[in-house]
């Protein structure tokens, strides 16, 4: 990660206003943020926090009340910066009467890209976001999570070197989700820079390298994900090849107390539901006509 | 000689000649640019303070220069001219612009230059391949969600309209036209505007535009490629449509209909004028309400001589001299005093000279005419009285019977276009001695019978400069069958540029009822002219209220009484309102050619390229505000 900062706001302010320009909501308060090159940064937050108000206004399809927002060191107006960013909103807002490869072909046309890039990319694309064999139906008859994936892969159509993701799992089944994070990953190990939003917290932690936490329009935390997410009052301690036992225990408090220290719990770590999960998929599909049945109750 | 029941064209308003287009330039940049020193004074007050300090910094200095001198200026002048105009008195009106007139236009041009600046900046930035692509997507819309089944509609005009199309020839090519077109342009214009009216709203409503501003496409980008991709589908459609009218049309009417009036006549038009009547450029007034033509009375009626119509002709088109004869039609109103000879007609005399006949040569044409005709050397009569026009510039044709609206016509020996087309240098030096304008071709109608009149308008004669008796008429025909689509196809343009504007700012519904609205204002311009000029009776509003009250004749002068001044002065507000609305209003009447092909008239080339540069005048400012209307909008905010 280089410190080159690709998006920079400065007290960011958006105001909502009636007709009749009275201050209805302030949806976004002196937001002050950098995000640097090759980094994923997470914007997390409860609904109504600022976040997708921020990505729209780094978009340019909100304007700021006060305050700048920079993209590649223009302002988020200027039109020109987006030939270097790829956005998949939080819906896969696309033309359902198009399918997938002229909804590639289209989004190509406005980067301006010769016949032959769209067609290459297209097709790459098509199959990377795993719809090969639904090439040819329109986007109507697709899944939530299909148009998800078609909309990433509008997204980037144009090779972006920022890529803005709100919401990327939604709609996705754990599968497609791991998926995406493993992409966004891929992404971030070309070079590219990437900003999510989600409320899938797990999402976050497992992938971003830094986050911002905003509240009603505030940003209220800033940073690396390991630094903020570190307890510096407590201590873990992993091992293997030991079974818990009384012994084990009295020994371990006892040199924890010897420190100045104190034991507070001692158990087998659980994995996540969303590694179980993958793993029960995954041996599944190597074991095909494997079923599990329920062990009846005693008499 | 055939009568014919035909090609009976009333042109009630000139149409637009090539002489037209500089003054109509500059009376549209007055407008337009009135319109822009309003929006440039508005910005100032309310746009120009929302721009934050950074934003104004980061303006190039050139641009910022440039921009504020234009505008400066053009504001500047603007107010200075109102000022000038509420001290000055009225001008007497005059054919020549006013200092005030040419300040006006030069600041209305500042002030137009002002805004396009931006507009042409950003234009810079246009790309073909994004419009293309943005227009492709309208096209493919449109055809997926199935709109090319509304125009399934036309099938019913096709299976039943013939059921109450007359049977009678006269009719029938008029009746099959109109009814075709009448058929066709409700439903593709309503379709063309709901297309286009909804466009741009359901994708900020649906957010799909979402996906395309934050690709690096222009706004301006969106609205040209939402124009064009319905103008291009459209276009298709219109031509099939067009294609399947005119088979309809050629193979529905009768032969000996199709024979009469599947043409499409050149005409060749002069200026009237009259001679021996009231007034040189109206004929007598004979009470009829419609004051579209004057009328010459027979002789015996009046102490002034015989009323004469005159028709002055430009220099005829040289084709004209490789026939034997040229055609010239002409259909005129009889109001009659007395009842006249039972199914007779009256009599008119119709004499034709060239700008080298001499006055007193027609006595020595007469004198060799009977002279050739005695001493006829193998030549037939026609022959004899070509060799004389040719060589007097003059021709005669003493008594012709006219009937009430019957298109009639008179062949005329090429020679008198030979002779107008020739090369006199002393006539024209005896012309420039008695300070005579040289009138190539002039036709004078004199008016035979006591007791009737004979009322005529400048298009009801002319002569045909394509060949009456070619064999290609019905192809011709045809040619300009498609021509009438092109002005359907210029008012779907309107509306399709007016609903896509409209709908970069308004909802889909109010922009196509504000589309409707100056659509149907643009058929009704005539009378919104007339109260915009106070010409209707009864006065404005104010006035029409305060007689409708006092219970006042609308033709009674109105007392010189303080309310009297109020509500006058009122009236004259509101005309001014009215006027401006004007400038809104699309002239759409110009732009329906059905009369020309049902009547058999040809649509001059000249004709579309002129109203379809006052088409694009029109377009033009509204695209311009729609430019700033969606470049300024919130998208994400609605």
């Amino acid at each position: 990660m280089s410190g080159e900062v690709i998006v920079e706001t400065r007290k960011l302010t958006k105001v909502y206003r009636d007709f009749w320009g009275r201050q209805k909501h302030t949806a976004l308060r002196a937001l002050n943020l950098e995000i640097r090159k090759g980094e994923i940064f997470g914007l997390l937050g409860p609904n109504g926090s600022g976040k997708t108000t921020t990505i729209k206004l780094l978009l340019g399809l909100l304007f700021p009340t006060d305050g700048e927002a920079f993209v590649f060191g223009k302002p988020a107006a200027d039109v020109s910066k987006n030939e270097r960013i790829g956005y998949l909103p939080e819906e896969s807002y696309l033309y359902r009467f198009l399918n997938a490869e002229e909804t590639l072909d289209f989004y190509g046309r406005l980067f301006d890209l010769d016949a032959k890039t769209r067609n290459d990319r297209a097709r790459e694309w098509i199959e990377r976001v795993g719809l090969g064999a639904n090439r040819k139906r329109i986007l109507k008859e697709y899944s939530k999570g299909m148009r998800q994936r078609i909309g990433l892969a509008q997204a980037m159509i144009n090779d972006p070197d920022l890529v803005i993701l709100d919401e990327p799992t939604s709609g996705l089944d754990p599968l497609g989700a791991r998926w995406m994070k493993n992409l966004i990953v891929e992404l971030k190990e070309q070079g590219k820079t990437v900003i999510m939003c989600s409320h899938r917290l797990e999402d976050v932690q497992d992938i971003c390298d830094r986050i911002a936490i905003l509240n009603l329009g505030e940003l209220q935390a800033y940073g690396n994900v390991g630094e903020l997410l570190q307890d510096v009052n407590r201590l873990e301690l992993r091992a293997s090849g030991l079974q818990i036992n009384d012994q084990l225990r009295r020994e371990l408090e006892e040199l924890l107390h010897k420190h100045g220290g104190k034991l507070d719990s001692i158990g087998h770590p659980t994995t996540t539901l969303e590694d179980y999960f993958l793993r029960i998929v995954e041996e599944s599909k190597a074991h095909p006509g494997r079923r599990f049945i329920p062990q009846e109750k005693a008499r | 000689m055939n009568s014919m029941l035909l090609a009976t064209l009333f042109i009630e308003r000139d149409p637009l000649r090539w002489e037209d287009l500089q003054s109509g330039i500059l009376q549209w940049t007055q407008s337009v640019g009135g319109f822009c020193s309003i929006a440039l004074v508005l910005w100032l007050i309310f746009g120009w303070r929302r721009y934050s300090k950074v934003d104004r910094d980061r303006i190039a200095p050139w641009k910022k220069i440039t921009f504020g001198a234009l505008a400066g200026s053009g504001v500047g002048l603007f107010l200075l001219i109102i000022a000038l105009r509420s001290t000055s008195q009225p001008e007497a009106a005059s054919r020549q612009p006013s200092l005030l007139d040419v300040l006006q236009i030069f600041s209305g041009l500042l002030s137009l230059l002002a805004v396009l600046f931006p507009f042409a900046v950003n234009a810079l930035n246009l790309r073909p391949g994004r419009i293309l692509g943005l227009a492709k997507l309208s096209f493919q819309e449109a055809i997926r969600r199935r709109v090319v089944y509304a125009f399934g509609a036309l099938l019913l005009v096709f299976l039943f309209s013939s059921w109450f199309i007359p049977y009678k020839p006269e009719d029938q090519v008029r009746s099959y036209v109109q009814v075709v077109y009448w058929a066709m342009a409700p439903l593709f214009l309503l379709t063309s505007a709901l297309l286009a009216a909804f466009s741009i709203p359901a994708d900020i409503k649906n957010q799909t535009i979402h996906t395309i501003v934050t690709k690096p496409v222009e706004r301006f980008e969106i609205i040209l490629g939402r124009f064009l991709g319905f103008m291009a589908l459209m276009t298709v459609i219109l031509f099939a449509m067009t294609a399947v009218s005119l088979l309809y049309v050629v193979r529905g009417v009768d032969p000996s209909a199709a024979a009469e009036s599947l043409k499409a006549r050149v005409p060749f038009y002069g200026d009237l004028s009259f001679l021996n009547t009231e007034n040189e450029n109206r004929g007598d007034n004979v009470g009829r309400e419609w004051e579209y033509r004057s009328y010459i009375a027979g002789p015996g009626m009046g102490n002034r001589g015989p009323a004469t119509a005159v028709w002055t002709f430009p220099m005829p088109p040289a084709n004209l001299t490789s026939r034997d004869k040229v055609r010239s039609e002409f259909t005129f109103d009889i109001y009659r005093t007395t009842k006249g000879r039972e199914n007779r007609g009256v009599a008119c005399s119709f004499t034709f000279q060239t700008w080298r006949f001499r006055e007193g040569d027609d006595k020595i044409y007469e004198r060799e005419k009977r002279q050739a005709l005695i001493d006829r050397k193998g030549r037939t009569d026609a022959q004899i009285e070509n060799e004389l026009a040719e060589k007097f510039g003059y021709y005669v044709f003493p008594s012709k019977p006219i009937f009430d609206y019957q298109t009639l016509y008179l062949d005329i020996p090429a020679g008198l276009f030979k002779n107008a087309l020739g090369t006199d240098p002393q006539r024209l030096n005896e012309l420039k001695n008695i300070n005579r304008p040289v009138q190539p071709l002039m036709v004078k109608v004199v008016c035979l019978d006591p007791t009737q009149y004979i009322g005529m308008a400048r298009y009801d004669f002319y002569f045909r400069a394509d060949d009456p008796e070619s064999a290609n008429e019905k192809l011709y025909f045809s040619m300009n069958f498609f021509k009438g689509a092109i002005g359907l196809w210029l008012r779907m343009c309107l509306v399709v540029g007016l609903s896509v504007c409209m709908s970069t700012y308004l909802t889909g519904v109010i922009s196509l009822l504000f589309t409707l609205i100056l659509y149907m204002g643009g058929l009704v311009q005539d009378f919104i002219r007339q109260v915009a000029s106070g010409a209707n009776p009864g006065g404005g509003p104010t006035e029409a209220f305060l007689r409708l009250v006092r219970r006042e004749n609308m033709a009674s002068p109105l007392e010189q009484t303080t309310a009297n001044q109020i509500a006058t002065n009122l009236d004259k507000l509101f005309r001014w309102v009215v006027s401006r609305l004007l400038d809104v209003i699309p002239d759409v009447d110009r732009l329906d050619f059905t009369v020309f092909v049902a009547e058999g008239f040809d649509i001059s080339s000249g004709q579309i390229v002129l109203n379809a540069i006052i088409l694009v005048g029109y377009l033009i400012p509204w695209a311009i505000l729609a430019y700033y209307l969606l470049k300024w909008r919130e998208i994400a905010s609605s």
